[in-house]
């Protein structure tokens, strides 16, 4: 008999003797031993088939094998177990500049990404950094330039135009933005409108 | 000897054993979601709908009627998507009609993902949809739930469940601290103590952080720190399952988890800590809740 089964049989008598089996094939003296039924196998084959999925997930994290089984799978999984691999020693974020006469003025998008300064980071670095791939990048600015103009004349502020640029500058203990300037920044045209 | 192994084996996967475990994490999964969701609320039409700089996933793989449902909705639609998820996050909680919470909370999930969080995928994120997934079928509400009221008259009555979902959130979240730490052994960014003063000033850094960087400690203490780390981390996967162990490193897993919430403001892992109570036998923590239950729990 198996270590457990007999602190079952106790559990079975605390439920008042009424038999339980997760597939409703209750029977006190057979609850516990390895039957070969269908579901049974089912189970047992999915289990064994997510083990597989993490063994695979696994070796890609640790030896970059990458296996054409399941792979979509297999990567999600590795998704779940290999975060936070790599630094970096410079930041990025998304800057949209006004123009007002003859002024430029630096727009506060806090406001339309209300979440933490690192999920900002990330979201931005997926829209505007170059991450994805798959869609219209300059129609798509041309859509967020509208939208910030819009969204910024309902605020009160009006601006002729907008230039949206890509900032990349070095870390610095001193605080987030203590280097961002333009001496020490590298920095890219998106788009300008109009 | 082969049915030895094989029974064991379906023991260990497969056995019936008390509710209280997968009841306790639902509770906890169901509120860590909550506040989740409470940090999104004020937010939700600059965060989800067309009123914001909100860009869906790639729509053009889906077929029309399900690209029009992905789009970025007006606001009023956004805020009855909002409504749903955290009416469905409270049925969780309570235990009232589990698995068709689960499966609203699965659906808009999913559309979120679609919708928003395509742009910050995270761990996290995926760790709460494979455990969405697994409450769906763990009959966790089968003790401390509105469920078990109507069906005994007692929010403590309980029948019993499978094991099998508290294994496989166990083995998953095992694996996770298995690759976050084995990967580190070989990454060429974690093999110098500088990976932590960079990730400290970037952008997850806290004002903390930023103080802590800012002392010009010798990068011999974040060498050590960086070690201390690793060492941890490789031996939480087996140290969570040594019984005469496992609270010195659920412990350490708070200790852990808490320091990256508040120097780094990654919180969302901090779902792992009340998540190590699927490391402990279930008849243990029926035992225990029993026994200071003044007899409430039969």
């Amino acid at each position: 008999m198996v270590k457990g089964v007999c602190d079952c049989v106790t559990l079975r008598q605390a439920q008042g003797g009424v038999a339980f089996s997760p597939f409703g094939t209750g029977n006190n003296q057979i609850c516990y031993t390895f039957r070969v039924t269908f579901l049974r196998t089912v189970q047992h084959a999915l289990i064994i088939l997510y083990l597989c999925v993490l063994v695979a997930a696994f070796a890609y994290t640790m030896l970059r094998l990458r296996t054409t089984f399941m792979w979509k799978i297999v990567q999600f999984e590795y998704m779940m177990m290999a975060p936070y691999q790599s630094f970096a020693k410079f930041n990025e974020e998304f800057t949209v500049l006004g123009h007002q006469g003859g002024d430029l003025v630096e727009i506060d998008l806090a406001p339309y990404f209300p979440v933490l300064l690192g999920e900002r980071s990330i979201r931005e670095s997926n829209i505007f950094g170059g991450r994805s791939e798959w869609w219209d990048r300059r129609a798509q600015y041309r859509v967020f330039a509208e939208r910030i103009l819009a969204l910024e004349e309902r605020s009160g502020r009006t601006y002729d135009g907008l230039t949206l640029e890509w900032w990349k500058w070095p870390a610095s203990p001193d605080g987030y933005r203590t280097l961002k300037q333009r001496e020490f920044a590298d920095v890219k045209l998106l788009y300008r409108t109009p | 000897m082969r049915n030895d192994f094989f029974t064991r084996w379906d023991f260990w996967w497969c056995r019936s054993a008390p509710p209280h475990v997968m009841a306790i994490l639902r509770i906890a999964f169901g509120l860590f979601l909550l506040i989740e969701a409470a940090t999104y609320l004020p937010f939700v039409p600059e965060m989800f709908s067309k009123e914001g700089l909100v860009m869906s996933m790639n729509l053009s793989q889906f077929p029309d009627m399900f690209a029009k449902i992905l789009k970025p909705p007006p606001v009023w639609a956004a805020w009855l998507f909002a409504c749903a998820y955290v009416a469905a996050l409270l049925m969780l909680i309570t235990g009232t009609f589990m698995r068709a919470a689960i499966v609203i909370l699965i659906l808009l999930f999913w559309y979120y993902w679609q919708l928003s969080f395509h742009l910050f995928p995270s761990s996290y994120h995926r760790l709460f949809f494979f455990t969405l997934w697994v409450l769906l079928f763990s009959g966790a509400d089968k003790t401390f739930s509105v469920r078990m009221f109507f069906k005994r008259g007692s929010f403590f009555a309980w029948d019993p469940i499978s094991i099998l979902p508290q294994r496989l959130i166990s083995i998953q979240m095992t694996a996770t601290y298995l690759g976050v730490g084995w990967q580190k052994l070989w990454l060429p960014t974690w093999q110098g103590g500088e990976v932590l003063p960079y990730s400290l000033i970037t952008r997850w850094g806290s004002p903390s952080a930023f103080w802590m960087v800012s002392q010009n400690w010798p990068m011999w203490v974040y060498d050590t720190m960086n070690w201390t780390v690793k060492v941890f981390e490789c031996l939480m996967p087996f140290g969570l399952w040594v019984p005469r162990l496992q609270w010195l490193f659920f412990a350490g897993g708070l200790v852990f988890h808490l320091s990256i919430a508040i120097l780094l403001e990654i919180w969302w892992f901090l779902v792992l800590v009340p998540a190590y109570i699927v490391f402990l036998s279930p008849e243990d923590v029926y035992n225990t809740l029993k026994r200071h239950s003044r007899g409430r729990i039969p």
